[in-house]
């Protein structure tokens, strides 16, 4: 037995069961929600309860008999769902009433590939051509590679736009029967196009996690699709461009070869050959020959093996054939043979012109100049400078380098000057042997050495300047009252400071060196540019460094209480401070620090870096901190 | 998966020509709901009934359709629905859209086969 309830549905009464009544209600109900305004609420709320009468009135209702829950269930299986009844339509139209424009959305567009169609989506996003979207994209690579992230992230995140409806929604247009054909008609032109690329499309519908461990696989693909473009349309252009530079560069080198040994062969006393070894005395053994026609042709073959791919680039077509290099290889390989053998036969005639060479007599000089206190050495010296109360100047080696010594005394500098030998031909076996100079004075005031100019100076105490070029090098014995100023210039200059000066200030520039490695200073001013290195150690009240043009400092080793580093354009860093550190870093500085400063300011601009060293040794902080703190507390310092 | 996803493209279809199936069957003569039902049902065009008073009601808001009340001999008075001026013109273009719409995907088919 079930309760039943009387009902008007549409305007017919009717009896129903009430678990039938409940699910009815229930339904309708789900039916009304869907509705906002009252107006469309009633009209169709009204519809449905007439139609639903109508079954009603057609089936278990004409009989007189209850409504059970099986027609109400039977009745909203013909009717639908809530969900399936809501017209999405009505919905969307509602909202553009609001927004006056077709919602867009973003997408890839997969009709428009470089890449991922990233660029195309974005383009049909804001409405705009994608060409400037990829140009944007493009430069923005440069921008530390943000382009390239950027991509890469929005690759993951947004979906493609596979349907027809997601592409009209793309490109921002009202999703309609119109719209939808238009689009069918586009998609009939290029749904050739598509199958071509069907494969790609195998991966739409994967879930994040495979497009993300799929992502190298993805990326490289793309990268060699996109080079293969790129190098269809410049490869035929360069190659030609460097096919032509391999040609021209090899036959160039071809002829100054030959024409070398040529003379080498014919005219070994030309005088256009120099050396410091009696070449004619070499050239009277046989094997010398031998020597020098297998060298030219071990170089000659690599020669004319990119002769050959040059001119192949050119052509565009394979010159190789297997024969032809297998007979350069095995001609090459016969050559290397040859110099081996005859190589051993001559060495010793080479062995005793070399030892002739060695023993070449070596005069000695003195030079009576006096009263100066500053010295410039410019020239292949190898001087030693030392303190004492006389002046000397002893110069000791080969007589005609001696002769070539230029002596000069100006505002108490005295210069000595090396006139460069003038070689009018090619130097085979040069041993440009340096001239011994030993210098002693009283007091020594500025240094100033340039061309290959290598000296020591020990046992000075006053004040100095110091001034290195050209491949000067500088080994300094410093005391720890002395004030050492200067500036390193021109490629391999160095300057070595032994033991530790009170105050330090350098300038460095030029692919010059310094290093200080026993410095315990009041205070050390580095200034650098160029590619210049320095290496500091030891300790030091203050440390201020100034660093440039991709300039290195290595200090890790310096204990420096308070440091204040400034670090730009790609220079590089690494500091040790102790109290107090101030750092700027700016344009790709990169500073490194140690030492746990306990004030510690730091700014940094475009792409600077600072951070503290990752591989801190904590061994080597305690033994420096004992140095420091031992002395008050003769307590070991423990962490 | 699949035949999932070919029904929901095939109600999408049938959906998206609704509108126009009705207007067609309207404009044959006044109807009423359960008229129009039986056609639709008979071109295999609507799977839900309840689809149909929803869009009723929009295309009366829209102005395509109107509607009158008529008694019945079998029950209460009906709504019977008429095509507007508006209505006739949306229908004549939906009807050349229709057959543009017609070809190109019987051109695709043929084209594919």
């Amino acid at each position: 037995m079930k309760k039943a309830v009387n009902i008007t549905l549409g305007g017919i009464i009717f009896n129903i069961e009430e678990d039938a009544y409940n699910k009815l209600n229930d339904y309708l109900e789900s039916i009304k929600k869907r509705y906002k305004t009252k107006k469309e609420q009633t009209e169709i709320m009204d519809d449905i309860e007439a139609g639903i009468a109508e079954k009603f009135s057609r089936g278990a209702g004409s009989k007189k008999q209850a409504i059970t829950i099986k027609d109400v269930q039977q009745v909203v299986k013909v009717m639908g769902s809530a969900e399936e009844i809501a017209d999405e339509k009505e919905d969307n139209d509602k909202d553009n009433e609001i927004n006056f424009q077709p919602a867009r959305r973003l997408y890839r567009d997969p009709d428009d590939v470089v890449i991922a169609g990233i660029c195309s989506g974005l383009a049909a996003y804001f409405g705009i051509d994608p060409v400037f979207v990829r140009l944007i994209f493009f430069l923005l690579i440069f921008a530390n590679g943000v382009g390239i992230l950027a991509y890469f992230i929005l690759w993951i995140v947004v979906s493609k736009a596979d349907s027809s409806a997601q592409k009209l929604e793309m490109r921002g247009r009202p999703v309609n029967i119109k719209k939808l054909e238009e689009a069918v008609k586009d998609k009939s032109k290029i749904i050739k196009r598509e199958g071509i690329n069907a494969w790609k499309n195998l991966s739409k519908n994967k879930p994040l996690i495979y497009k993300i461990m799929n992502l190298p696989i993805l990326i490289f693909q793309q990268l060699i699709n996109f080079m293969r473009r790129l190098f269809r349309i410049i490869w035929p252009a360069m190659g030609i461009i460097l096919g032509l530079i391999f040609a021209l560069s090899m036959i160039v080198t071809i002829l100054a070869l030959t024409l070398v040994t040529g003379i080498m062969l014919f005219n070994i006393n030309s005088p256009y050959i120099i050396s410091d070894v009696n070449l004619a005395e070499i050239a009277s053994n046989v094997a010398y020959y031998f020597v020098i026609l297998s060298t030219y042709v071990i170089a000659l073959i690599p020669i004319i093996f990119i002769l050959l791919l040059g001119l192949a680039l050119i052509k565009r077509k394979n010159v190789f054939t297997l024969m032809l290099s297998g007979i350069l290889v095995s001609i090459w390989i016969l050559a290397i043979a040859t110099v081996s053998i005859s190589g051993l036969k001559l060495a010793p005639t080479i062995h005793q012109a070399v030892r002739e060479v060695q023993n070449i007599e070596v005069v000695t000089q003195n030079f009576n100049y006096d009263n100066f206190t500053k010295l410039y050495l410019g020239g292949n010296f190898k001087a030693s400078i030392i303190k004492g109360e006389e002046f000397s100047i002893i110069a000791k080696g080969e007589e005609k380098d001696i002769q070539r010594m230029n002596f000069n005394i100006e505002d108490g500098q005295l210069q000595i000057m090396q006139e460069r030998i003038k070689r009018p031909g090619i130097c085979v076996f040069c041993f440009d042997k340096p001239v011994e100079v030993e210098i002693i004075m009283p007091e020594l005031a500025s240094y100033v050495g340039i061309h290959s100019a290598n000296a020591e100076i020990s046992d000075f105490s006053e004040d100095i300047y110091i001034s290195l070029g050209e491949s000067a090098r500088l080994k300094f014995n410093s005391y720890i009252e002395q004030n050492i100023t200067g500036s390193l210039a021109g490629v391999s200059s160095k300057l070595e400071i032994i033991n530790s000066p009170l105050t330090l200030d350098m300038k460095l520039d030029g692919f010059a060196r310094l290093e200080a490695e026993g410095s315990d200073c009041e205070s050390v001013i580095i200034n650098q540019d160029t590619l210049s290195r320095t290496t500091l150690g030891g300790q030091s009240e203050n440390l201020q460094a100034e660093l440039e043009g991709s300039s290195r400092l290595y200090a890790f080793k310096l204990s420096a209480q308070n440091a204040t580093i400034k670090a730009t354009s790609h220079s590089q860093a690494q500091i040790k401070a102790i109290d107090s550190l101030q750092v700027i870093a700016s344009e790709h500085g990169r500073v490194l620090y140690r030492g746990m400063p306990k004030d510690l300011n730091k700014k940094v601009y475009q792409a600077g870096i600072i951070k503290e060293d990752d591989n801190f040794d904590i061994d080597d902080f305690n033994k420096n901190s004992r140095v420091f703190i031992d002395d008050a507390l003769e307590v070991p310092v423990r962490f | 998966m699949e035949k999932i996803e070919i029904e929901n493209t095939k109600a999408q279809m049938r959906k998206g020509i609704l509108e126009f199936a009705i207007l067609v069957i309207i404009s044959r003569g006044k109807a009423y709901a359960s008229e129009i039902l039986k056609k639709l049902k008979q071109a295999d065009l609507i799977v839900v009934e309840g689809t149909l008073y929803p869009l009723m009601s929009r295309l009366k808001k829209d102005g395509l359709v109107s509607y009158e009340w008529e008694e019945s001999k079998s029950g209460p008075p009906r709504k019977y629905y008429t095509l507007t001026i508006k209505g006739k013109t949306s229908l004549k273009q939906l009807t050349d859209t229709w057959a543009a719409l017609d070809k190109s995907i019987n051109s695709l088919v043929n084209k594919s086969t």
